[in-house]
């Protein structure tokens, strides 16, 4: 018997694909406690922080001498689903994620060049979601750790002009664990259990998915003064192909305490448990069998553009656009490496791409304390029918508050506070069982979205 | 500084506006709409095959959803799913009399799936065509079953199934298997691979209790109606014996058969044995002799008078057995403070009106039985199952006080 069947897998590799790839939903963006403060309205009228060679890598060449940024973020995501017929709210289970950052820069004296090494987490959120909760055949836990390593040269080749950038070398890894139900499973070739009565959604084992991958892309900005007040500043983050080449997938049988009756078409005597029929597909070379994967995930491309104002005397006011080419994550090719090889194939996927608006201001007190303000609002790239346990992707607003506080000459301390708000979304907790469906065939219940992001900064000046 | 202050206060108000413009996050759900009462927000129905929607010897996703417990959960405005059965069915219906053909040119034994879209989470029709009062709350395996029981509970008893659905109201109705395949066979003491024999009283009540504990457990009922069993000796598939001496009759039993019938001089025109029209095709088939006998011959010679014939005392012993049981229902339904309905009561009625024909029309293709009968002489048709339906919503209306709005009638 073969209760296999290939999208078990599949959806299992594209699952984690779609998380590494919601960029756009997971990309809080928590570099930095200056940033985060100003509403990542930073590409313009930076930081005076080494968190720029993110930023906006041109603006590294203003910052004079050895300085250093470190710091974490701790992202609480929260919300759930509640399901249109029975009103039931299934609340979210992420845990606090913590995301550090540290950078590294030198500037020549003369503000004409800058290098230096960043290092962050751009994405690095899960959601999860708790056990009896009805879209865990989509996800129960999904979870992304992407390591970004850049060193990065900046030059100034104008009065108030710069331009800066260097390679991004990505570390990525990818977790996720999923329930499989049995009524998908095909009992005999072109048979489903679903087919022969047992229930949607009966867990019969669960899955996990867990690979890391590499990518090389580039950072590159330009930062520049028009007149005494504003300045413009732009950056491009390229696009990076992750490809995670040896990600590996394990099963573990979940009992269903299901009992065949007399003439099923299984033709197993009555009585026999369909967890011991089951039992053998998790065997060493069969279907269920941990095995080896791989797949390629093609991270979007970044834009941003800012302008900034500082014709007031204490205040600093910048407004940027950011755009993702989320358009352009449109394939996913799943490569199986064991039982499953003859499964391998390659999916598409119809994400639109995405943008957001941000805005940010920052005001100085006496004794050199600052105060920071800010709120972006972000596009979803998610089409309707794409709203998933996975990450439930949605509209946000983000406000933003800060500080900064010197500590000594040499050191100051930076803090800010992000909530993530959203007005929810319409989603689904189950796989389209047939082409053609639309959201409105879909999508069964609402999803809630928030975030909350504390963000705590050191930055140190030699 | 006064206008560095103007700014950052407007840039507060500006995020204190937008916050606030954040919206009630369950504005958006798609919610059904009530109920006509509270207490039919989640309706589960067991049974057998009449709960099921079997129709004319088949079943598939046009008869499920024929269904009186269909109806009800209509008129309850209440989600209601069936396992839908593909077309042409499990077995399919017959759809000509005389002809015994069935829907698709399929035969008694074709067995289609269920749809590949109704792998449905929550089933609401959880009654299985023929299962007895054994079968609900016990081991899948132990009882009786066939395919249907494996593609409409997918592994799982009538009970486990329906606590999935996490009821606040059930329909019961169980307990005419346990005395129909006896009755239809003619011989009510167990005999292998000729009759199950009749459920004893003690047996029924015993089983039907455990049904009942079974759901209780869930702990989310708060309401339902019982359906007492059909005295199937009463059931239009038998005809009374008697009636071959009636003018023009054995002349159409003979047509039907296609051979001369010989009666037995057990018969009389006032016996009161009645004759199960299998008997009929048993002849056709040159599986019985082609005699009517109307009492058990002496010597059991071939069956005769005894295979498909229930005579004064078998219909006696088969009515004590049935009023037993409904006896217990209505016990159980009283005890409970839930419905109870009698079929029996609308049976005596169409039978009396003629609209369940004493003698089916051997020669009409669709309707033989009548508008209320299906063409296996057994289950109800569409337009019973309205009526049925109807009786019901009465029913549980008086002993609720609640408001579910009748059908038309068809």
């Amino acid at each position: 018997m073969n209760v296999f069947r290939a999208p078990t897998l599949v959806m299992l590799v594209a699952c984690g694909a779609v998380c590494g790839a919601h960029a756009q939903g997971f990309q809080l963006n928590e570099i930095g406690s200056c940033a985060v403060a100003r509403g990542f309205a930073v590409t313009a009228s930076p930081c005076k922080d080494p968190s720029t060679i993110y930023w906006n890598p041109a603006a590294a060449a203003s910052l004079e001498g050895w300085s250093v940024y470190a710091g974490v973020a701790a992202v609480k995501l929260g919300g759930g689903f509640t399901a249109d017929t029975s009103r039931t709210f299934s609340a979210s289970d992420a845990p606090l994620s913590i995301a550090p950052h540290v950078f590294v820069n030198y500037g020549s004296k003369d503000d004409r060049w800058a290098a230096g090494l960043g290092v962050y987490v751009p994405y690095g959120l899960t959601s999860q979601w708790h056990s009896d909760f009805p879209g865990r055949f989509e996800a129960l836990k999904a979870s992304l750790s992407s390591i970004y390593f850049q060193p990065n040269f900046a030059y100034r080749f104008a009065p108030g002009w710069q331009v800066g950038g260097g390679p991004v070398f990505a570390y990525s890894h990818v977790e996720l664990r999923q329930s499989l139900d049995l009524a998908q499973q095909e009992a005999v070739p072109g048979l489903t259990f679903g087919q022969l009565g047992v229930a949607a959604r009966t867990e019969f084992a669960r899955a996990k998915l867990s690979g890391s991958g590499t990518a090389v892309g580039f950072n590159v900005g330009v930062h520049g003064t028009l007149g005494a007040d504003w300045e413009i500043g732009a950056r491009y983050l390229s696009p990076l192909s992750v490809h995670y080449d040896n990600a590996d997938a394990t099963f573990s049988q979940v009992p269903t305490n299901l009992v065949l009756s007399a003439g099923n078409p299984l033709n197993a005597p009555p009585g026999t448990p369909v967890d011991g029929v089951l039992s053998t597909e998790f065997a060493p070379g069969q279907p269920l069998s941990a095995q080896k994967v791989s797949t390629r995930i093609k991270h979007p491309a970044q834009f941003q553009v800012g302008l900034g104002y500082s014709g007031l005397v204490t205040t600093r006011l910048e407004g940027d656009f950011e755009w993702t080419q989320f358009s352009s994550f449109d394939q996913l090719p799943i490569a199986f490496k064991g039982p499953a090889s003859s499964q391998s194939r390659t999916l598409f996927e119809n994400y639109d791409n995405s943008w957001s608006i941000r805005v940010g201001a920052e005001h100085a007190f006496a004794v050199g304390i600052k105060g920071r303000l800010g709120f972006s609002y972000v596009r979803s790239p998610a089409p309707d029918e794409t709203v998933t346990p996975l990450l439930p992707d949605v509209n946000r607003r983000n406000y933003m508050v800060g500080f900064g506080i010197p500590l000594s000459p040499r050191y100051t301390f930076d803090a800010a506070y992000l909530h993530v708000d959203t007005s929810g979304r319409r989603g689904r907790i189950a796989d389209p069982t047939s082409a053609g469906q639309n959201a409105l065939d879909l999508n069964s219940g609402f999803y809630t979205l928030d975030a909350n992001v504390l963000s705590l900064s050191i930055r140190a000046n030699f | 500084m006064s206008r560095e202050r103007n700014l950052v206060a407007g840039a507060v108000a500006f995020v204190m506006i937008v916050a606030a413009a954040a919206c009630n996050p369950t504005k958006d759900l798609v919610v059904p709409a009530p109920p006509v009462n509270p207490l039919f927000a989640s309706y589960v129905s067991l049974g057998n095959s009449f709960t099921a929607g079997f129709q004319s010897g088949g079943i598939n996703d046009s008869t499920q959803h024929q269904a009186y417990p269909v109806l009800l959960a209509q008129q309850m405005n209440t989600p209601f799913t069936v396992a839908s059965l593909l077309d042409p069915g499990c077995p399919p219906p017959i759809d000509s009399f005389p002809k015994g053909t069935r829907v698709g040119g399929g035969t008694s034994t074709t067995c289609f799936f269920r749809s590949q879209v109704s792998g449905v989470a929550v089933l609401n029709n959880v009654a299985v065509p023929g299962a007895a009062s054994f079968d609900p709350a016990s081991p899948i395996g132990t009882g009786g079953g066939g395919p249907l029981t494996t593609f409409i509970l997918g592994g799982k008893t009538q009970v486990q199934r329906a606590l999935d659905a996490k009821p606040t109201f059930v329909s019961i109705w169980i307990g005419n298997n346990d005395v129909l395949p006896a009755a239809l066979s003619g011989v009510l003491d167990s005999v292998p691979g000729l009759s199950p024999g009749v459920t004893t009283e003690a047996a029924f009540e015993s089983n039907y209790n455990a049904m009942m504990t079974g759901l209780d457990a869930g702990g989310t009922i708060k309401g339902g109606i019982l359906i007492g069993v059909v005295n199937v000796a009463n059931a239009p598939l038998f005809f009374p014996a008697a009636a071959v001496f009636a003018p023009g009759v054995l002349p159409a039993l003979e047509a039907a058969v296609g051979a001369p019938i010989t009666v037995d001089t057990s018969c009389t025109p006032t016996t009161q044995s009645i004759i199960n029209l299998e008997l009929l095709q048993a002849m056709q088939a040159g599986a019985a002799p082609d005699t009517i006998a109307c009492h058990a011959l002496a010597n059991h010679a071939n069956g005769l008078g005894e295979v498909f014939v229930l005579d004064a005392t078998e219909i006696a012993f088969v009515t004590q057995a049935v009023n037993a049981y409904n006896a217990f229902i209505q016990q159980t339904a009283t005890t409970k403070g839930w419905a109870y309905f009698d079929p029996n009561v609308p049976l005596a009625q169409l039978r009396e009106g003629g609209q369940i024909p004493v003698l089916p029309d051997l020669t009409q293709p669709t309707k033989p039985f009548g508008d209320f009968i299906s063409l296996d002489g057994i289950h109800p048709s569409a337009a019973a199952h309205v009526l049925l339906a109807n009786l019901m919503i009465q029913a549980i209306n008086a002993q609720y006080s609640t408001s579910i709005p009748t059908l038309a009638s068809p």
